[in-house]
């Protein structure tokens, strides 16, 4: 055999293996997901949750909200956020260096005055130098900090977190939406059990759905096929990916977006990292690797019930930079940790999760390319039969549609918070159509964010331009 | 031009057998078949799950109307088909918390009349969690003797979730002779009740006397002796006052910001030395001390700005 066909055989056994691999895993991780989801319904008990309600010993909740030129979606969130149910509630919203009117709108509506907010915890830093900081004379729990901006949300979330006083800490963006009984819902674990550290919900897309006084009121598809995609795969990351990993207690990333923590285990790692662009992601492995070192019983689990809408890129452009911007921020996160992986005192985190992480979410896009290019070589050399080729093709279409409709079917079966039968044929449309043209830009973006992460390249939060939510203010 | 001969001298790839192609038909075969299983199941689930809704609320509608007609005095025999008798267990359950005093009384003796409280008894036996746990809740429900035993029982349970669905449904009982026992189960090493789960169950049963709150006062965990401060603070425990000062003197920051709290609470001006005392003494963390001097104002009716 030639050197090239040594290469040609390599690559494509390795590629063979690396796909049955990552099917097998990711298909363990799908049942494990319905399981989990399903054996979660079934212990929901909303007279829990009104007790909880009712108790005034209850944990109380800090809620932190970064905004940075948040003026499109910040008054309906902050809305949301003051009629959740929820016993005992503080507010607070971090302005990060916003050019606009974010600070402006909330002063006006909230009828916020300047007044010291103390720092209560100073294990965790901030860089941002504080220009000042209000709260409400109307609603006492809401406090608005305004912060120079370093250009990371990091900064932001630990400014807040030095001032809350709660003992969950709960974090969501400055352009997301929660549902009114999401708090009692995603605080419920720590309720029941002091080993939970931290609680993840779900975050899907707003766009499209209609809002009123701060809640969505009526959830529907949006219209472009781009926006309709990014649910399928919100759905997919949550109701199946962080579902599967949850039930192993192997979850890697809460979403920024909406997730809980107990407020010692966040203060103990020192906060969010400044310098990582994946701080959710990078706060969660903390949390793990510092009670595995203590060798303490802890959970982080997922709940699939509680949502939290957010907005989604509307365009490619800024689609494009936060998906290379997520693929950097995972590349940092794991280089940062890399000690951990295949360490079994890790525990599933460090032998399965974090590899799997490395080896098929952040290397998978040029592997796949890799694979794709083999593949061409050998139908145009002739080593590979075209029909070969093109099941391989099929093959990998296939079984990347049945993910997602396996995570729809999830969402369907158990949630149904898309009420129109045609809401379900478009994503299931969504969900057929996207390997086609979707997958290859998004393989794209996610090779950029990987390469700039080996380049060790230093990147900030991006712009994203905010419609808000159907038109309110 | 053959590509194949010109890189590699006519070399023939092995990876195009008869048995490569079996398998990769199969595979090409069982994800299309996958895909559209999932594509019909998608929307038909989608279609049905519209049907059983109706169909369901239908049955809730059954359930409630039993169960009204058992508050008014004219008490229907209990549905017999399993599904139907869950409807009318999962309605009572639900229903069972907004009654009070002889509508509670006589939906507890119709359910136990109509053996939903045998059939509690034996789930909270059962091998699944989920099972003990609606046993809990339905037990609850039937519950008009005050006979809370194997509630009592289940505080031990070896699953975390069904022992504070057990303090809950204490709790929701409202019988504050169970205080000892979730103080107790708190504090106990093997199979703990979740701490704050027990302070909430305490808080609903609310005790007339720090008494009632026995070894939590003197336990060595932080977490059951602050429950003990809270709950003292929030039902107004005015015997407490001496117990919650020396509190103050504990070397747990979470017990001295606990005690501070449910002093002020409290409202007694004989507590202002003890917090004094504390802050004049000790090391303590700044939130710590901030809580003891807003506290400290508290006592003496003036907003502490720090």
């Amino acid at each position: 055999m030639s050197i090239l066909e040594v290469t040609f055989t390599t690559v494509t056994a390795v590629a063979i293996v690396y796909y049955a691999v990552h099917h097998l895993i990711f298909g363990s991780v799908v049942i494990r997901a319905a399981l989990h989801v399903g054996r979660e319904q079934r212990w929901a008990d909303e007279t829990a949750q009104s007790l909880t309600f009712a108790n005034p010993l209850a944990p109380g909740v800090s809620v932190i909200v970064p905004a940075h030129n948040e003026e499109a979606g910040i008054l309906p969130s902050v809305r949301s956020l003051l009629d959740a149910h929820y016993p005992t509630l503080e507010i607070i919203v971090v302005d990060d260096g916003s050019t606009d009117a974010t600070a402006q709108l909330l002063i006006d509506e909230f009828e916020l005055e300047p007044r010291d907010v103390p720092v209560v915890d100073s294990r965790v830093k901030q860089v941002g130098h504080m220009i000042a900081t209000y709260r409400s004379r109307r609603h006492p729990g809401l406090v608005l900090l305004r912060k120079e901006s370093v250009g990371r949300r990091s900064d932001a979330v630990n400014a807040g977190f030095a001032r809350c006083t709660q003992p969950l800490v709960c974090m969501i963006d400055g352009d997301s939406i929660l549902e009114p009984d999401a708090l009692l819902r995603v605080a419920q674990p720590f309720v029941d059990d002091p080993r939970v550290v931290a609680a993840g919900g779900v975050v899907l897309p707003s766009n499209g759905s209609s809002v009123e006084r701060g809640r969505v009121a009526d959830a529907r598809v949006p219209r472009t096929w781009l926006e309709r995609t990014q649910v399928l795969e919100y759905m997919r990351a949550f109701l199946v990916g962080r579902a599967g990993w949850s039930a192993s207690n192997g979850l890697m990333i809460i979403s920024g977006a909406f997730g809980v923590f107990r407020r010692e285990a966040i203060a103990e790692v020192g906060g969010l990292d400044e310098q990582s662009l994946a701080e959710d992601a990078e706060l969660v492995v903390a949390i793990h690797r510092s009670h595995r070192a203590r060798g303490e019983g802890y959970r982080v689990v997922f709940l699939a019930d509680p949502v939290c809408w957010s907005e989604t890129p509307s365009t490619v452009s800024v689609l494009a930079k936060q998906r290379r911007r997520w693929s950097h921020g995972l590349g940092e996160m794991l280089e940062k940790h890399r000690s951990m992986i295949l360490r079994p005192r890790y525990g599933r985190l460090g032998m399965v999760t974090m590899p799997y992480f490395w080896l098929f979410e952040l290397w998978g896009p040029l592997v796949e390319v890799l694979g794709l290019t083999a593949a061409v070589t050998g139908v145009l050399t002739g080593w590979v039969d075209p029909w070969v080729f093109w099941l391989f093709i099929a093959v990998s279409f296939l079984l990347s549609i049945a993910v997602s409709l396996a995570a729809l079917l999830v969402e369907v079966v158990a949630f149904g918070r898309y009420q129109r039968v045609r809401d379900t044929s478009r994503l299931a449309a969504a969900a057929i159509l996207e390997p086609f043209w979707f997958r290859p830009m998004h393989w794209w973006w996610r090779i950029r964010g990987l390469w700039a992460s080996l380049r060790h390249e230093r990147a900030s939060w991006g712009e994203m331009k905010r419609t808000g939510f159907g038109g309110e203010a | 031009m053959n590509w194949q001969c010109v890189w590699s001298d006519c070399w023939e790839p092995e990876i195009v057998t008869p048995g490569v192609e079996t398998v990769a038909t199969v595979i090409l075969v069982a994800s299309t078949v996958l895909v559209l299983v999932l594509v019909l199941a998608v929307v038909s689930l989608r279609a049905l799950s519209a049907v059983k809704g109706v169909v369901t609320s239908r049955r809730t509608a059954a359930a409630r109307a039993v169960i009204f007609a058992v508050i008014d005095g004219d008490p229907p025999r209990a549905p017999r088909g399993p599904v139907r008798r869950a409807a009318v267990a999962a309605t009572a359950v639900r229903l069972s918390t907004k009654l009070r005093g002889a509508d509670r009384a006589a939906l507890a003796r119709w359910l136990t009349d109509e053996g939903f409280r045998h059939r509690a008894t034996v789930m909270m036996h059962a091998t699944f969690a989920i099972s003990r746990a609606r046993g809990a809740r339905l037990f609850v429900a039937c519950l008009a003797d005050r006979e809370t035993g194997p509630l009592l029982d289940l505080l031990h349970d070896r699953d975390v979730r069904v022992r504070a669905v057990a303090a809950r449904a204490l709790g929701e009982c409202g019988i504050s002779s169970a205080v000892p026992f979730l103080v107790r189960a708190a504090a106990s090493h093997e199979n703990p009740l979740p701490v704050s789960a027990a302070a909430m169950a305490i808080v609903h049963t609310a005790p007339r006397s720090a008494r009632g709150l026995g070894m939590a006062w003197g336990s060595g965990d932080p977490a059951v002796a602050s429950m003990a401060a809270d709950v003292a603070g929030y039902l107004h425990l005015t015997d407490a006052r001496e117990r919650l000062e020396r509190l103050l003197n504990s070397g747990e920051p979470e017990v001295v910001a606990s005690a501070a709290r449910a002093l002020a609470r409290l409202g007694d001006p004989r507590s202002a030395a003890a917090i004094s005392t504390r802050l004049v003494d000790g090391d303590l963390p700044a939130q710590v001390r901030n809580g003891l001097h807003v506290a400290f104002a508290d006592l003496h009716h003036v907003r502490f700005e720090s």
